[in-house]
C-alpha cells in the first residue's frame, strides 16, 4: 500500500517538475516558441514571424481549396483595432469634481510643517512661501480688495529689497532645472481628420476598415475564404498579408471568434459564378490588436482603408453591416 | 514606524514634560546632540492632529449632494461598461455556437488554447500624454520575414 503510495507521489512530482522546467525553457513569447515548432516541411514563407498564428495544425501538403459548407463559404474576417494609447478626457463634471475634492482637501488638511520640508533659506523654500502668499492674496483678494491691495504692495516692496540677490539665486537655480516639455494630446493626424493615420484619436479605438473596388457594400472588415486544412486563426493571418500587406505587427487574441455575420450572394453573381452551388457565406470574424506598422493596398482586392472609431464607421459601411457588426466593437 | 526606542524616548519627554522639567536644547536622547533627529521626532510624533472637518448644514447639503451625483455618474458609467461587455459576450457566444453548428473541425480548434500563451509586451499602458514618437510605421522588408533580426 505505502509502495503504491509512493510511486503515485514520485509520479506527480516527477509531472510537476517536468512542468515546471518546461515552462522555464520556454518562456519565450508564444510568438517565437510557434515558429520555432513549425513542423511542416511547406510551412508558408509568407507567414509573418511576429505573428501569433499557430501553424502546428496545418497539413503537410498545404490545399488552397475554400471550405465550403451546406452550399455556404466558410469566411474568416478580421477586426483589427488600434486601442488607446492616451487616457480619456475627463467630462466637464468630471473635472470640476476633482477640483472641489482638491479645494476640500487642501481647507481641511493638516499643518503642512515647512520648516522640516525646506532647508532654510533656500530657493524652494522662497518659492514656497511665495506661492502661501499668492494664495492667500487669492483668498482675501475675494472678500476685501483693500486689504489684497495693501497685502500685495507689502510683499513688493519686500520683493524689491531683495531682488537682486534673488534673481541671481533663481536664475542660478532655473537654469539646473530641466524643463518638462509635455506632447500635444491633439496630433496633427486629428487637425487634418487623417483617416489612414493611426495617430488620430489617440484616446479612442480604432478599427480597420477596408473598400473593395464596387459600388455596394464597398467598405467592410478584411475577409476572405477558408481554405481546407486550414483553421480560422491562419486564415485571417493569411488573408490580413493578401490584403493589407505584412507590414503589420499584428497579436491575435486567442482562437475563439468574437462574432459572425451571415450573408446570400447576390443571384446574379451566383449565375455567373464558377462555382453555382454555393449561394452564400458565412463569416466569422478574429480579433487582432496592431501594434506597429500600416496597411499596404494590394489594389487587387482591396483598393482604401481607414482606421476609424466605432460611431465612424456608420458613415462607411452599410447600415444592415453595421448592426451585425456594432457589438462586438467597443464604444471607447 | 515607531521604534520602541523612539518610544521610550517619547513617554520620557512627556513625563518630564508634565512633571514641569523644561525641555532640554539638545533633548533628552538625540543622537550626538544633533537638533535635526528632534524635529524629526517632533514632525513624526508631536505633530499636530488633522483638524476635525466643520461643515455648516447648507455646506454639508451640498457636500452631500455632490457626492451624490459623483456616485451616480460612476453608476452609470460602470452599468454601460458592463452592458458593453455583456453584448460583446453574446455576439462571442453565439458565434461560438454557429461555428460548433457548422464545422466541428473548426470549433475544436477554436475552443482549444494556444499551451504556451503569454500576453504581448507591447500591450501598452495608457498615459496622459503620447509620446515623441506616436506610431512606429516600419517599413517594409524588402526581403523575406526569415532575414528581418
Amino acid at each position: 500500500m505505502s509502495s503504491v503510495l509512493r510511486t503515485q507521489v514520485l509520479r506527480t512530482a516527477v509531472r510537476s517538475l517536468a512542468t515546471a522546467t518546461r515552462t522555464q525553457i520556454q518562456a519565450t513569447p508564444a510568438r517565437l516558441t510557434v515558429a520555432a515548432r513549425s513542423y511542416t516541411s511547406a510551412a508558408p514563407a509568407s507567414a509573418p514571424l511576429k505573428s501569433n498564428i499557430s501553424t502546428t495544425s496545418s497539413a503537410v501538403v498545404s490545399s488552397t481549396k475554400d471550405l465550403i459548407i451546406n452550399s455556404q463559404r466558410i469566411v474568416a474576417g478580421a477586426v483589427v483595432s488600434r486601442q488607446p494609447l492616451i487616457l480619456r478626457d475627463l467630462t466637464p463634471f468630471e473635472k470640476e469634481y476633482f477640483v472641489y475634492q482638491k479645494n476640500l482637501e487642501r481647507d481641511h488638511a493638516a499643518a503642512f510643517g515647512a520648516e522640516f520640508y525646506f532647508k532654510k533659506g533656500s530657493v524652494a523654500e522662497r518659492r514656497w512661501k511665495q506661492q502661501e502668499a499668492e494664495k492667500q492674496a487669492a483668498a482675501s483678494g475675494a472678500s476685501t480688495t483693500a486689504g489684497a491691495k495693501g497685502s500685495k504692495s507689502s510683499s513688493s516692496k519686500g520683493a524689491a529689497s531683495e531682488v537682486p540677490d534673488e534673481v541671481t539665486e533663481e536664475d542660478r537655480v532655473a537654469a539646473l532645472e530641466a524643463k518638462i516639455q509635455f506632447n500635444d494630446r491633439i496630433t496633427d493626424a486629428d487637425r487634418k481628420n487623417d483617416v489612414r493615420s493611426l495617430e488620430r484619436a489617440l484616446a479612442r479605438t480604432l478599427y480597420l476598415i477596408v473598400k473593395k473596388p464596387r459600388d455596394q457594400h464597398a467598405w467592410q472588415f478584411p475577409q476572405g475564404g477558408v481554405r481546407v486544412c486550414e483553421n480560422l486563426q491562419e486564415a485571417t493571418g493569411r488573408e490580413l498579408s493578401e490584403e493589407c500587406g505584412s507590414n503589420m505587427d499584428l497579436w491575435f487574441v486567442g482562437r475563439v471568434p468574437i462574432g459572425h455575420y451571415q450573408y446570400n450572394f447576390p443571384k446574379e453573381f451566383v449565375a455567373s459564378s464558377s462555382t453555382p452551388t454555393v449561394k452564400g457565406a458565412k463569416v466569422f470574424f478574429m480579433k487582432a490588436h496592431i501594434f506597429a506598422g500600416q496597411v499596404q493596398v494590394d489594389n487587387k482586392e482591396i483598393v482604401d482603408f481607414a482606421w476609424v472609431t466605432k460611431q465612424e464607421m456608420k458613415d462607411y459601411v452599410t447600415p444592415e453591416y453595421y448592426e451585425a457588426v456594432q457589438d462586438m466593437l467597443s464604444d471607447f | 514606524m515607531s521604534s520602541p526606542f523612539a518610544r521610550s524616548a517619547l513617554k520620557a519627554n512627556t513625563l518630564m514634560r508634565a512633571g514641569g522639567a523644561p525641555m532640554k536644547k539638545s533633548g533628552g536622547t538625540s543622537l550626538n546632540g544633533d537638533a535635526r533627529n528632534d524635529l524629526i521626532k517632533k514632525v513624526l510624533f508631536d505633530a499636530p492632529a488633522r483638524p476635525p472637518v466643520r461643515l455648516s448644514p447648507e455646506e454639508m447639503t451640498r457636500h452631500e449632494t455632490i457626492e451624490r451625483a459623483w456616485k451616480l455618474v460612476r453608476q452609470q458609467q460602470k452599468q454601460e461598461q458592463t452592458e458593453g461587455l455583456a453584448r460583446k459576450f453574446e455576439m462571442m457566444r453565439k458565434a461560438n455556437a454557429e461555428l460548433e453548428a457548422t464545422s466541428a473541425q473548426l470549433f475544436k480548434h477554436s475552443q482549444t488554447k494556444e499551451r504556451h500563451a503569454v500576453f504581448p509586451r507591447q500591450l501598452r499602458t495608457l498615459t496622459d500624454t503620447p509620446p515623441k514618437q506616436i506610431w512606429n510605421y516600419r517599413q517594409p522588408a524588402a526581403a523575406t520575414p526569415a532575414t528581418k533580426a
